[in-house]
C-alpha cells in the first residue's frame, strides 16, 4: 500500500471511479462535428466576450525564467506593480517579463506572501494597463469569466463552476511508502519504497532504512511519523535520522509537493495533464473551469464587464482552476507594498 | 466575421434542426403502461409540441429561448449573458436531483422519478444488485441498489431503496439535442465534497450519434454518471468517458437509455449483441408517424411520397395487423416492419378513422434510406 507523506490514509484514487479515457477521438473538424471556431473556446465564441477580454489582455504580462514561460502576472497599479504566483518562480533564476505590447522587461521581486502564494513584482510605470478591480462577492456559479492563456496571446472563457471556499493546506511529503503490514516497531518506521520524484530517495535513503527521528522527535510508529512530517510545508528542510543496520545516518530532506510525488499515481491527476505544484493551502478561492495550464497562473480573471474579480492561483485538475478573490489579492498586494516601502527606507 | 452578419447567419446555423422530422419518426414514443417509471414522465404532448413547433426551442417556463440559441455562436457579451441567465434559471432544480453514487468507488447520477430511480453510467452502477449509497447534495446518504446496465452504451440504473419523495428532473425526449446546442454538465468530480458542492461546466454539442453525445464540457473521474442538461433543464445525456483532449468528452444519449430501458429495469446486463439484435433493420420503410393504440398503432402523420401516402393511409387510421400478425405495441410494429426489406409487399389491416370500417391494404415497402438521412454507427469501443 502506498502512503502519502508517511500517512496511512488510503489513496484517494482508490475511492474514485475513473472515467474511461477515449484514445482515438474523431478527427478534428470532420464534417459531422461542430467546427472548432464555434465551440466554447473557439475563436467566434471567445470573441463574444468583447471588451472584457481586451481588458484582460491589456493587464496581463508573461513571466519567463531561462527563456521559458513560468507564469503570468497582473498589472495592479499605474506605478508598475505586478502580482504573480510565487511558487512558480525559481528563487535563483533571473526573471524577465513581456508586456501586452510585446516589450521585454526586467521585473524585480519586491516581496512574497507564501500564505497566499503571491509575489509582488515591479516594472517601470506605463507598460501595462492596471486592472479595474471588480467585486468577487457578487459572483455566483454559472457567471462567465475569462483569462489569458499562458502565452498571453489568446483568451479562454468559461464559468464560475463551484462554491467559493478554503482549500486546506497540504503538507510537504518525503515521498516514502511504508509497509502497512509492518507492526509498529519500537526502533522506528521502516521505509518500504519511494514515490516518483521522492526527495528522500534523492538524498540517498534506501528501502529498509528505519526512520528513527524527525527534527528533535523520536519516531516509533507510522502515526508519529505522519504527524511529524505534516507539520511542514513543501520546500521546507527537515532533519531526519535513519538507522541502516547498526549505523545511524542524519539527512536533511527538502520536502516536496504531494502533487509532485504522488499525482502520477492518481488517476484523475494523470488525466489532467500538467497541474500546479502548489494547488492547496488557500484561505479563500474562486473555482472556475477555464482549462488553463500551470504557466497561466498569476494573471487576472475577469468577469463579463472586464473587471478583475480574481488572480488565477492554481490549476488543480482537468476540470478545476482556482483564483484568489480580487479583494484578498488586493489586500496582500497592499501589505507587500508597504513592507517593501519600509525595507527600502 | 463582422457583427453585422449575425442576423443573416441565423438562418443557416449549423444545427441539425432539419433532422427533427427524422428523429420524431424514428423515435416517437409514448408513455407506456408497462411500468416505465421514469420515462413515463416524458409527456406525449412534448413530442406533439415538437411536431408543431419544429424549430422553436422553449424555455422551462414555456417562453421561446433567446435568439442566441439559434445563432452560430454568441456575438456579444449580451448574448453570453443570455446563456448565463438561461443556465441559472434551471440550474438549482438540476442540482437538487444530482447525486453522488458511492459503491466500489465514487460516481455521479441523477434522480428521474419521485420514487428514486437514478440514471447513471453503467460503469458506475456496476453489477446488478450491488448495494450502493446515493449521496444527496446536502450530504444525506441513502441506501440504494444497482439495477441493470448496458455494457454497450454505458448506461446504468440505480434505485434508491429508502421510501420517500425524492427531488427529480425530467428526461428530454430522445434525440432532441443537436450539434451546436448549448448544454451544461454537472456532477461530483473526484467524489463528494460538500463545501465545494456540485460542479458546473457549460459547453456545446460537438457531435451526436445514436448512443453518444460529444461535447466540449470538461469531465474527470467522479463525473461519470452525472447528467448533461439542455437549456430547458432536461436531461439529454449521462457522462461516460473522456478523450485525451480536455474539451472533447462523451455522454450516453437518452435514446440509449430508452432502448435498453426494460432490460435495465429488470436488472439485466445488456451487451452490444442484445442492443442491436432486435433492431436489425432490413430497410423496409412504410412512412408513418405513430403512437400506441389499444388495437395496434395509430397513425399521427404520413411521410410525403412514402408507401403509406401512396396507399392512402391517413392520420387517425389504426394499423392493427401486419401480414396477419397482431400489433401488440409500438415496438412490435417496428419489429414486424423491420423483418421486411425495400420492395417487399406487406398486408396491413387498417381501421379507417374517417371512412369507418376495417380495410386490408397491400403496401410495397420503400427504402428507408431514400427518406431518412443515413444514420451513423454508434461510437462503441472507442
Amino acid at each position: 500500500m502506498i502512503t502519502k507523506g508517511g500517512t496511512l490514509k488510503p489513496l484517494i484514487l482508490a475511492g474514485v471511479i475513473g472515467i474511461c479515457v477515449v484514445h482515438s477521438s474523431p478527427a478534428q473538424n470532420s464534417p459531422d462535428e461542430l467546427p472548432s471556431n464555434l465551440r466554447l473556446n473557439g475563436a467566434e465564441t471567445v470573441r463574444a466576450f468583447g471588451a472584457g477580454g481586451e481588458a484582460a489582455r491589456l493587464s496581463t504580462l508573461t513571466i519567463l525564467q531561462d527563456g521559458k514561460n513560468v507564469a503570468l502576472a497582473t498589472a495592479i497599479d499605474p506605478e508598475g506593480h505586478l502580482l504573480t504566483k510565487s511558487s512558480e518562480l525559481e528563487p535563483d533564476a533571473p526573471l524577465s517579463a513581456v508586456s501586452p505590447s510585446g516589450e521585454k522587461l526586467q521585473p524585480i521581486i519586491l516581496g512574497r506572501d507564501p500564505a497566499n502564494d503571491l509575489a509582488l513584482l515591479k516594472i517601470p510605470p506605463g507598460k501595462a494597463v492596471p486592472v479595474d478591480w471588480g467585486n468577487p462577492d457578487l459572483l455566483i456559479q454559472g457567471n462567465w469569466v475569462a483569462a489569458m492563456t499562458y502565452t498571453a496571446d489568446s483568451l479562454m472563457i468559461g464559468v464560475i463552476s463551484a462554491t467559493r471556499r478554503e482549500i486546506k493546506r497540504r503538507p510537504g511529503v518525503l515521498g516514502v511508502t511504508l509497509d502497512p503490514n509492518d507492526d509498529p516497531d519500537e526502533l522506528g518506521v521502516a521505509i518500504d519504497g519511494f514515490g516518483p520524484n521522492s526527495p528522500a530517495q534523492k538524498k540517498g535513503m534506501q528501502s529498509g532504512d528505519l526512520i528513527i527521528r524527525v527534527q528533535d522527535k523520536d519516531i516509533k510508529s507510522r502515526r508519529e511519523l505522519a504527524d511529524a512530517i505534516s507539520q511542514f510545508d513543501p520546500m521546507d528542510d527537515v532533519d531526519i535520522k535513519i538507522l541502516r543496520g547498526e549505523e545511524g545516518i542524519p539527512f536533511t530532506v527538502t520536502l516536496n509537493y504531494k502533487s509532485n510525488v504522488f499525482d502520477m499515481l492518481d488517476r484523475n491527476q494523470r488525466m489532467s495533464g500538467k497541474t500546479s505544484r502548489r494547488k492547496a493551502g488557500f484561505s479563500d478561492v474562486l473555482q472556475h473551469e477555464l482549462p488553463l495550464t500551470p504557466q497561466a497562473m498569476g494573471g487576472p480573471l475577469v468577469n463579463l464587464q472586464g473587471q478583475t474579480i480574481g488572480i488565477n492561483i492554481a490549476r488543480a485538475d482537468r476540470v478545476t482552476t482556482f483564483a484568489l478573490p480580487a479583494t484578498l489579492a488586493n489586500r496582500v498586494a497592499g501589505q507587500l507594498k508597504s513592507a517593501a516601502d519600509k525595507a527600502s527606507q | 466575421m463582422s457583427k453585422g452578419k449575425a442576423t443573416l447567419r441565423v438562418n443557416h446555423a449549423p444545427k441539425d434542426r432539419d433532422f427533427h422530422s427524422f428523429s420524431l419518426l424514428a423515435f416517437i414514443f409514448s408513455a407506456s403502461s408497462l411500468g416505465m417509471q421514469s420515462l413515463q414522465r416524458i409527456p406525449l404532448t412534448a413530442c406533439l409540441l415538437l411536431t408543431t413547433l419544429c424549430c422553436t426551442n422553449l424555455a422551462a417556463n414555456g417562453q421561446p429561448l433567446h435568439a442566441v440559441f439559434e445563432k452560430d455562436a454568441p456575438q456579444s457579451p449580451a448574448d453570453l449573458l443570455e446563456i448565463q441567465k438561461q443556465v441559472s434559471s434551471v440550474l438549482d432544480k438540476a442540482k437538487q436531483a444530482t447525486v453522488c453514487i458511492v459503491g466500489n468507488g465514487s460516481g455521479s447520477g441523477v434522480i428521474v422519478s419521485e420514487d428514486g430511480l437514478v440514471l447513471t453510467a453503467g460503469h458506475v452502477s456496476g453489477d446488478p444488485g450491488t448495494k450502493v449509497h446515493v449521496v444527496m447534495p446536502d450530504g444525506t446518504k441513502l441506501e440504494a441498489e444497482s439495477l441493470g446496465r448496458s455494457a454497450a452504451a454505458d448506461s446504468g440504473l440505480v434505485r434508491i431503496t429508502e421510501k420517500k419523495k425524492h427531488p427529480f428532473v425530467d428526461i428530454a425526449p430522445p434525440a432532441t439535442v443537436f450539434r451546436g446546442d448549448w448544454i451544461f454538465a454537472i456532477g461530483h468530480p473526484g467524489g463528494f465534497d460538500k463545501e465545494r458542492g456540485i460542479v458546473l461546466r457549460v459547453g456545446r454539442v460537438i457531435h451526436r450519434s445514436t448512443d453518444t453525445i460529444q461535447t466540449d464540457c470538461k469531465l474527470i473521474g467522479g463525473d461519470s454518471g452525472g447528467p448533461l442538461f439542455d437549456m430547458q433543464g432536461r436531461i439529454v445525456g449521462i457522462h461516460s468517458r473522456v478523450s485525451k483532449k480536455n474539451e472533447q468528452n462523451y455522454h450516453v444519449t437518452v435514446r440509449a437509455f430508452k432502448r435498453d430501458w426494460y432490460r435495465m429495469l429488470a436488472g439485466q446486463v445488456v451487451t452490444i449483441d442484445d442492443s442491436y439484435a432486435k433492431v436489425q433493420r432490413k430497410g423496409g420503410f412504410l412512412g408513418v408517424k405513430r403512437i400506441s393504440h389499444s388495437r395496434g398503432v395509430q397513425v399521427t402523420g404520413v411521410v410525403q411520397n412514402s408507401p403509406a401516402a401512396h396507399s392512402k393511409i391517413r392520420a387517425g387510421d389504426v394499423i392493427s395487423h401486419i401480414n396477419g400478425k397482431k400489433i401488440e405495441s409500438l415496438n412490435s410494429f417496428r419489429t414486424l416492419i423491420n423483418e421486411h426489406g425495400p420492395g417487399d409487399k406487406v398486408l396491413l389491416d387498417i381501421i379507417k378513422r374517417w371512412e369507418g370500417g376495417t380495410k386490408k391494404v397491400e403496401v410495397t415497402l420503400g427504402n428507408r434510406n431514400d427518406f431518412l438521412p443515413a444514420r451513423k454507427p454508434a461510437n462503441f469501443g472507442k
